[in-house]
């Protein structure tokens, strides 16, 4: 049905291909994930079959993309739509209309459906989603598992053969992914739907026996079968094993510390009599590295808000580096502490790299003769060193992320918050995101001294964060929040008993064995 | 302020005929001398969103506008010398002009607040094309009515991911002004060109202007009480021209 033949893309202007040579075929009613480290292709493979690059992009193209007998470079977009629609990775940009009737009717209304046959596939569409109680809500009030519901009901109801989906996970919490993929899964198995997934966390994935096709530096190096995803994955999927960043058996971390970073005692937050947060008693110690797992919606992100002081609470006491935090204080809390927000490009105000990364230590004044130096080494270690005089939006996803993390660490704060930083992200860009995390937490050189023995951390780090994988290789604690409350607060394995223990498997990750046999 | 779900008789009539209400009323209290008109006027409409739960105090910006209207009566008072002396320089006409001036800013606020709260946009936009607007425009209201709270929260989480990076947005005026235009505009800028980019591509691939009229799931439809409200509505023109001639 989807038929690549020796198909190559380049964007105008770049030097490389984006799309080597890729010849593909996917059959009607195949389960497909494409897979493979950030900046591969995968988005420009989808955007081939889905008839969004050629005639819509400049570039040079070679070969040939044909979807159900048709040239997607001939074929204008609402035909190929009919038999192949993209579902966007953010559903708040591709609603046209405010309520879920009226985004599920709307591409059936502009092909001049009759009113009852809208009716009859809306309710199909409604019966494979499970969405019948959202009937009539408005989209801004629904989560975000139920938006990315509707946005895929609304393309299911005008009965394309093929769906695709640009990692529709990327701000899920691992129960509701769990639960969007089995439902794709068993769509695919009843409708003879054609469903492919774009997608980076695959332990969810994989269980469901999907067809995997990985693809890197924009060829296809690998397309297994279901049954033998397992023995012929590539190197590039298996967890690599960080140095921890600070785990539990770390020297500085055997040792008890006065020092806390963060005291928030009886903090709560209400909205119109609703609880956000409640009653939440917390302390983070120098050196440790607190990783918050939790449904979307539970409360994580306010917690980090209400540490920053962009949110009051009703009630309770937050101290974060020995200073009460209040909402006046924001700009001035920042010389201690460095955050990191979930949209990159919400952080990206310089016109250059180096601007970009040099932009805190500005504003704060904080600037040392070291501190260009380092922005030197840090750009260099994430790449972006020949890119520091190109502005910042210029930049892949992927290195948004990297620069995002310099510029939030240059001026040393002494506690990290970082709201979902690995989203979208492959191991190769975590890896580096953690060691700016670990220098964070170190002493700076010029501060111990060469030939001193390391000396102990000197700041703390908070990460929110669906990555469950992450959490168990980087963090030294979990806090498990949900309905506004920590659930859990526990050193990251005994968290992951508990969470299973809990029912909350779907956030337990996969361990290795030494792990299991700790656990056990 | 935005639509609020409801089974009234206010949310049930044709948005055609409470559009033309809006417009009549909001004619109505400038087109007449009266002081009593516009103050019934903003009393009624402060009563039926009481009725309807959403106090007016509640309206987003209200202060401002009562602030507006208290300046607009004093400027009156203060520039209306003549007729009966209050005290001072004030005159009865002057306050009773200012009253007149602040109650019709204050009804066609509350009368809109109230046509707002109980017309869905989507079926005043399925009227209006069934009356003959085209259906490209009809949706660009939908659409806006949809981004807009959007851009807004985009605007807040930019200005927060740069209030934590030392910019002083919550340095006193003007300073705040000035950093808060130079530093958000960029990013919001870009992020609306992104949104509109991809919100484009999905209603086109969803067959969005593909032929020249659209079908509708949902229907508008006229009953008897929007027959009674729109022979009103000409019943209190036609009486009102009557009166001027």
């Amino acid at each position: 049905m989807i038929h690549f033949d020796r198909f190559s893309w380049r964007f105008l202007g770049a030097q490389s291909w984006a799309l080597e040579d890729v010849s593909l075929s996917i059959e009607r009613g195949e389960f497909a994930t494409i897979a493979g480290p950030s900046g591969s292709g995968k988005t420009t493979l989808v955007m081939a079959m889905c008839g969004l690059l050629m005639g819509r992009q400049a570039g040079e193209a070679r070969g040939s993309v044909h979807v159900a007998e048709h040239d997607v470079a001939s074929t204008p977009l609402h035909e190929v739509a009919q038999t192949i629609a993209l579902v966007q990775q953010n559903p708040d940009t591709h609603f046209a209309t405010l309520t879920v009737d009226d985004e599920i009717a709307f591409g059936m209304e502009n092909h001049c459906l009759e009113r009852e046959e809208i009716r009859r596939r809306s309710d199909d569409a409604v019966a494979l989603l499970s969405i019948g109680h959202l009937a009539g809500r408005d989209l801004f009030t629904l989560s975000g598992g139920e938006k990315q519901r509707v946005a895929i009901a609304s393309i299911i109801a005008g009965k394309p053969a093929a769906i695709v989906l640009d990692e529709p996970t990327a701000s899920l919490d691992p129960q509701t992914s769990r639960d969007l993929f089995e439902n794709l899964a068993d769509m695919c198995q009843k409708s003879r739907l054609t469903v492919i997934i774009v997608e980076h966390k695959l332990s969810h994935l994989l269980p469901l026996k999907p067809r995997l096709i990985c693809i890197e530096k924009g060829r296809v190096t690998a397309d297994l079968p279901a049954e033998s995803v397992k023995e012929h994955r590539p190197g590039w999927l298996t967890v690599p094993s960080f140095e921890p960043v600070a785990h539990e058996d770390t020297p500085q971390l055997r040792v008890p510390s006065s020092n806390t970073v963060i005291n928030m005692s009886h903090t709560a937050v209400r909205l119109d009599g609703h609880g956000i947060l409640e009653d939440v008693s917390l302390q983070v110690r120098v050196g440790e590295v607190v990783g918050i797992l939790g449904p979307n919606g539970g409360g994580k992100s306010t917690l980090l808000n209400c540490l920053l002081g962009l949110i009051k609470p009703t009630c309770g006491l937050i101290r974060v580096c020995n200073r009460e935090v209040s909402p006046n204080s924001v700009s001035r809390l920042a010389e201690h502490v460095g955050a990191v927000f979930q949209n990159a490009d919400h952080q990206l105000v310089a016109e250059t790299v180096w601007d970009e990364a040099l932009f805190a230590t500005w504003n704060l004044k904080t600037g040392k003769p070291s501190t260009r130096t380092e922005a030197g080494r840090l750009l260099e270690e994430a790449g972006l060193a020949d890119r520091k005089d190109d502005h910042p939006y210029r930049l892949s996803w992927g290195q948004k992320r990297r620069l995002n993390l310099i510029s939030a660490v240059l001026h040393r704060p002494r506690l990290l918050l970082l709201d979902e930083p690995f989203a979208g992200q492959d191991w190769e860009n975590i890896g580096f995101l953690l060691e700016a995390i670990h220098a964070v937490l170190s002493p700076p050189t010029d501060e111990r001294g060469a030939g001193q023995p390391a000396s102990p951390n000197r700041g703390a780090c908070l990460m929110v964060t669906h990555d469950s994988r992450v959490v168990l290789r980087a963090c030294s604690r979990v806090w498990f929040v949900a309905d506004g409350r920590v659930v859990v607060d526990a050193p990251v394995l005994e968290a992951f008993a508990q969470l299973a223990a809990l029912g909350h498997d779907a956030y337990v990750p996969e361990m290795p064995k030494t792990e299991t046999a700790r656990l056990q | 302020m935005k639509y609020q779900a409801g089974q009234t008789l206010l949310h049930r009539l044709h948005p055609v005929v409470k559009l033309a209400w809006l417009v009549w009323v909001t004619v109505a209290v400038f087109l007449f001398d009266s002081t009593a008109l516009p103050m019934t006027a903003a009393a009624l409409a402060a009563l039926l969103l009481w009725f309807y739960r959403i106090p007016p105090w509640r309206i987003p910006g209200l202060k401002v506008w009562i602030s507006l209207g208290v300046v607009i009566l004093a400027a009156h008072a203060l520039s209306v010398p003549q007729g009966q002396p209050l005290f001072g320089p004030v005159t009865i006409e002057g306050i009773t002009s200012g009253i007149r001036a602040a109650g019709r800013l204050l009804a066609v606020i509350l009368v809109s607040a109230l046509f707002v709260t109980t017309t869905e946009p989507v079926l005043l936009a399925c009227a209006l094309i069934a009356l003959g607007l085209p259906y490209r425009w009809g949706f660009a209201l939908v659409t806006a009515l949809r981004l807009v709270p959007i851009f807004r929260v985009e605007a807040h989480h930019i200005y927060q991911a740069q209030l934590v990076r030392g910019v002083a947005h919550d340095a006193g005026f003007p300073r705040k002004w000035w950093l808060t235009l130079r530093h958000l505009c960029l990013p919001l800028l870009v992020s609306a060109l992104r949104t509109a980019h991809t919100l484009s591509l999905s209603m086109e691939g969803r067959a969005f202007g593909l032929h020249p009229k659209r079908t509708y799931m949902r229907e508008v439809t006229v009953g008897r009480s929007d027959i009674v409200a729109a022979a009103l509505l000409i019943l209190t023109i036609v009486a009102a021209a009557w009166h001027i001639v």
